[in-house]
């Protein structure tokens, strides 16, 4: 299925998504992001990310409530849809088969 | 918040369905940085933030994809279309276009070909070339042999030098085969420093081994085919010395101004040339590196305490160098042509552009139907102008891939015009083709605008009766390119005129010598197995020679007139004041004055009777003057460096050893004595018995011994060849106004039928009135002989400037007389009329039934 391509950062994108719920809006979900993997996001990056990921109909998209930092403007939410979820499952589950194929002898080099 | 000027632009491009959030993440951010920074580093952080949202996802579209696809495809399919529909015009169209398109594009190969040379060496920024600088005689790029092993011994900033010296050809022998080549001595740096390729073997360990030797790839297949060369063994002619083939390098680029065929590391170096290669003498071609990072100004003050620590008291100069990226562009003569190609390529390019959109406009009156028609079916304005865009970007590209095939497909030809050395591979046209393609693409949307802002900016009722008088009497901006296009071929032609009339100024003035009927032999003294008994036996050639009927006289030179060596010399006056005179020399025997019919104004020539009278000289005119003599009596001279001293025999009439561009310089005759032998042999023959002659040497030349096959020059030709830069330029600005003149004729034709068809009805009217056709078509003209004129009168002044600016290079000139004025303005008036005169009077024939009617 290409459809379901995720790229890794978009993969990073979209589990935060999940991870934050009700609170995912742009600026939160790069915070998140950030605290987690510890690397700077550019938030050009996000957006562009968000509109793929719309696109290709993972994650869904609603107008919140505007506020005073936000010069007036309303946040998008972003919420994680079914085939967002069953992809994230799929990614998972191709990764965990890979891992149990390595064999021992290569997971032993682990510091 | 204090930055809204970003936002502002964000609003506009980005798309409207995510603005609103974007906008707020973005005050979202930037309130926290304000809260966590200094308030410039805020702002920085917001700004960057702000670019990074340009990406193509986020972006408004300018058309909506499929919509645009589509437009395109019908756009496309118009386009072409109607570019078959009026197949006139647009022959006309691609005529001046590609013409214009390839004229260019030749052109700019010319220059990127000229300024490509020595670019690819890897450390080309790092490579200077050694000079000197002279207080009387300028700046020269030679310098003393010694001078770049010293540098480099004494600057640490230098990491490498190299003298490269070619200065004879060598007879080597393989395996039966005797080939002659040119051979290079370099010093073991060069292998480092330059980017020369090497195809097999080691270079640096080739040029450190005495015994060893550099090829060429050529020189390779030429003695072993495509075996395997390294290690391989060649012999001298004499046999007497061997050369192990240590690396074989690829040919030297086309564009490199350093050339080889054989190399030998400094080692090999001949007798005579470490004899002369001291501190005195100047003539070795050296080649420093400076560090990386090392700017070469910086260490001036180190070259100069080498210079004054080595160089001989009275023989002061001082180091100049020059980094090799430019070393070409400024001393190959060619940097004054180059700026005036690149010049005539951009008028070219500009006169083939604005005819296009001349001839766009008047063909648009066709099309003004067309035009409000599309627009009551409501088509706006911009997707008009898209439509015409479309077609002339279609023209433009159509004429510019043509341009390229025809400017390639002509190489040969320019090369050998201009001889050059362009290449063809098949990576040049892949290099090229985008580059014509964004050009053509570019200029094609920017000429259909003009024509199309035009049309489309008319008023629907007007057009759809195809009233064109409305709004049409302004062409301010095509009447000043016209006169612009003029002036350009006006000024082009004179030139050409003025070129070909110096040339032939040059090769008809008298030379003070009788250049005619005269072949000169010349002799390879090391294409000789024996050298000894090789003197003996030209000199029996000589005899021979002198023997035959038809031959009148024979002599010995070192050189050929026209092409003497750069050879001068200091002289002084050991009789008379100690004045010290700057004088170029060559060596003859007694019989080049008979031989060449040369003038002896003063004293006597030389007497190959008076056996023990051997150190004495002829002298020019011009060094008798710069002597500042008034008689012969008892006149001495010593030449610098040397203790002998030598009586002025004669005095030579001035004539011309070189083209007649330059002046006659001083010049001193040395004399070979009374038996000499020497590298040219002049054979003055009876006239009409030029086939005896050669006949006669062909069958003789193998009794002589050497090598080389016979290899003989006419006089007249040599001084011929000399006008072959000047030829070369009158070429290129001839075919040139040739061809700017067409396009401007063009653009005239294009102005003046545009102008007539609006005036359909005013002929009608005056024909019913009674004029005649030629009152008609004169009326008609009047306009455009106006235009016609005003370039002439531009044309004079910029004429007379450039003409004597051109004449300033040659020391005898023609001067620029009315007659060019004449000829010029004559050939411009008579284009002028065919086309303006004849489609004006054409217009007058039209019958008034038919030019009144209106509907």
């Amino acid at each position: 299925m290409k459809k379901s391509q995720l790229g890794e950062f978009e993969e990073i994108v979209l589990l935060t998504i999940a991870v934050l719920n009700e609170d995912a809006y742009g600026i939160a979900i790069k915070k998140e992001i950030e605290e987690r993997t510890e690397r700077k996001v550019s938030i050009g990056a996000l957006q562009t990310a968000f509109k793929r990921m719309e696109d290709k109909g993972f994650i869904t998209s609603r107008l919140g409530e505007p506020t005073q930092k936000r010069g007036g403007k309303r946040k998008r939410y972003y919420a994680i849809t079914a085939q967002g979820v069953n992809t994230l499952d799929n990614i998972r589950d191709i990764r965990a088969r890979l891992w149990q194929a390595i064999p021992q002898t290569i997971l032993d080099y682990r510091a | 918040m204090k930055v809204k000027w970003p936002l502002t632009w964000i609003k506009r491009i980005i798309a409207p369905e995510l603005v609103e959030h974007i906008e707020g993440d973005l005050h979202e951010l930037y309130i926290d940085y304000m809260s966590n920074y200094p308030g410039w580093k805020a702002n920085l952080l917001f700004y960057l933030d702000c670019i990074q949202m340009l990406r193509p996802l986020l972006l408004k579209p300018l058309l909506s994809r499929s919509k645009f696809k589509t437009m395109l495809v019908h756009n496309f399919k118009l386009g072409y279309r109607n570019l078959l529909k009026y197949k006139n015009y647009t022959t006309i169209n691609l005529i001046g276009l590609v013409l214009g398109f390839s004229a260019a594009m030749t052109l700019l190969r010319v220059v990127q070909y000229e300024s490509s040379f020595d670019q690819f060496h890897t450390d080309v920024d790092q490579i200077h070339r050694l000079g000197e600088y002279h207080e009387e005689y300028g700046t020269y790029y030679q310098t003393r042999t010694p001078a770049s092993e010293k540098l480099k011994e004494e600057i640490p900033e230098i990491t490498a030098a190299t003298r490269i010296f070619s200065p004879t050809l060598l007879w080597l022998e393989h395996g039966g085969k005797m080939l002659k080549n040119g051979v290079t001595y370099v010093d073991p740096d060069f292998a480092s420093m330059f980017s020369f390729e090497v195809i097999e073997g080691d270079l640096t360990k080739t040029l450190q081994t005495k015994g060893q030797i550099a090829i060429t790839l050529d020189i390779s297949k030429a003695y072993f085919g495509y075996e395997d060369a390294i290690g391989k063994v060649l012999v001298s002619a004499d046999g007497k010395t061997q050369y192990t083939i240590g690396a074989v390098l690829e040919n030297p680029p086309v564009n490199s101004s350093i050339w080889y065929e054989l190399m030998l590391s400094w080692d090999h170096i001949p007798d005579w040339v470490r004899e002369a290669g001291n501190w005195e003498n100047t003539f070795m071609n050296s080649y420093l590196k400076v560090q990386k990072g090392v700017a070469i100004s910086s260490l001036t003050d180190k070259f100069l305490a080498v210079s004054t620590a080595n160089f001989p008291e009275d023989n002061p100069s001082i180091f100049q160098t020059i980094s090799l990226r430019d070393y070409y562009r400024e001393t190959s003569g060619n940097k004054t042509t180059v700026w005036s190609l690149t010049i005539i390529a951009g008028i070219i390019l500009i006169i083939a552009f604005v005819n296009f959109i001349n001839l766009l406009t008047s063909q648009s009156l066709d099309r003004i139907k067309e035009v409000a028609i599309n627009k009551v079916m409501g088509s706006k304005r911009a997707e008009i102008v898209t439509q015409f865009s479309m077609e002339s970007t279609l023209l433009f590209l159509i004429s510019g891939v043509m341009a390229l095939g025809i400017s390639l497909a002509l190489t040969e030809m320019i090369n050998r015009y201009l001889e050059l050395e362009l290449i063809i591979d098949s990576s040049v046209p892949s290099k090229l083709l985008p580059l014509t393609i964004i050009i053509s693409v570019t200029l094609g949307i920017l000429a259909g605008l003009y024509p199309s802002m035009y049309l489309s900016k008319k008023d629907i009722i007007t057009s759809l009766k195809g009233d064109l008088k409305k709004g049409s009497q302004r062409h301010t901006i095509q009447r000043v390119l016209i006169v612009l296009q003029y002036t350009v071929s006006i000024v082009l032609i004179a030139g050409a005129f003025l070129i070909w009339n110096q040339i032939s100024f040059m090769k008809n003035k008298d030379l003070s010598l009788d250049e005619k009927n005269v072949l000169i032999v010349e002799v390879d003294f090391t294409s000789f197995p024996d050298p000894e008994k090789s003197e003996r036996k030209v000199m029996m050639l000589k005899q021979k020679l002198a023997e035959q009927s038809f031959i009148e006289s024979t002599a010995f030179a070192w050189n050929m007139p026209g092409h003497y060596d750069y050879n001068y010399n200091e002289f002084d006056d050991v009789t008379g004041s100690a004045k010290k005179v700057h004088l170029r020399q060559t060596t003859i025997d007694a019989d080049v004055v008979p031989t060449l019919n040369l003038t002896i104004v003063k004293g006597e020539n030389f007497d190959p009777t008076l056996k023990t009278e051997t150190n004495v000289v002829l002298i020019n005119e011009a060094a008798f003057e710069a002597m500042g003599w008034t008689d012969l009596d008892n006149k001495n001279i010593q030449a610098y460096g040397d203790n002998e001293t030598y009586r002025v025999r004669g005095v030579v009439k001035n004539f011309h050893y070189q083209s007649v561009a330059n002046n006659i310089e001083p010049m001193i005759y040395w004399y070979s004595g009374p038996d000499p032998v020497s590298r040219m042999i002049y054979v003055r023959y009876a006239p009409g018995e030029v086939e005896r002659n050669i006949e006669f040497l062909k069958s003789h030349w193998s009794s002589v011994g050497s090598l080389a096959s016979l290899n003989y020059h006419f006089l007249d030709a040599t001084y011929d060849k000399l006008y072959r830069s000047e030829e070369r330029t009158g070429m290129i600005v001839s075919t040139f106004s040739l061809i700017g003149i067409f396009l401007a004729s063009m653009g005239l034709l294009a102005l003046a039928s545009f102008t007539i068809r609006q005036k359909t009805k005013e002929i009608g009217i005056r024909k019913v009135m009674g004029a005649s056709k030629m009152q008609i078509a004169s009326i008609l003209s009047r306009k455009f002989f106006l235009l016609v004129i005003i370039a002439i009168t531009i044309s004079y002044p910029t004429i007379w400037y450039f003409g004597n600016e051109y004449l300033e290079n040659f020391s005898y000139q023609i001067t620029i007389t009315p007659v060019l004025y004449i000829i010029s303005t004559l050939i411009v008036i008579t284009i002028g009329v065919l086309s303006v005169g004849l489609r004006a009077y054409a217009a007058a024939s039209m019958d008034p039934s038919q030019s009144l009617r209106d509907e």
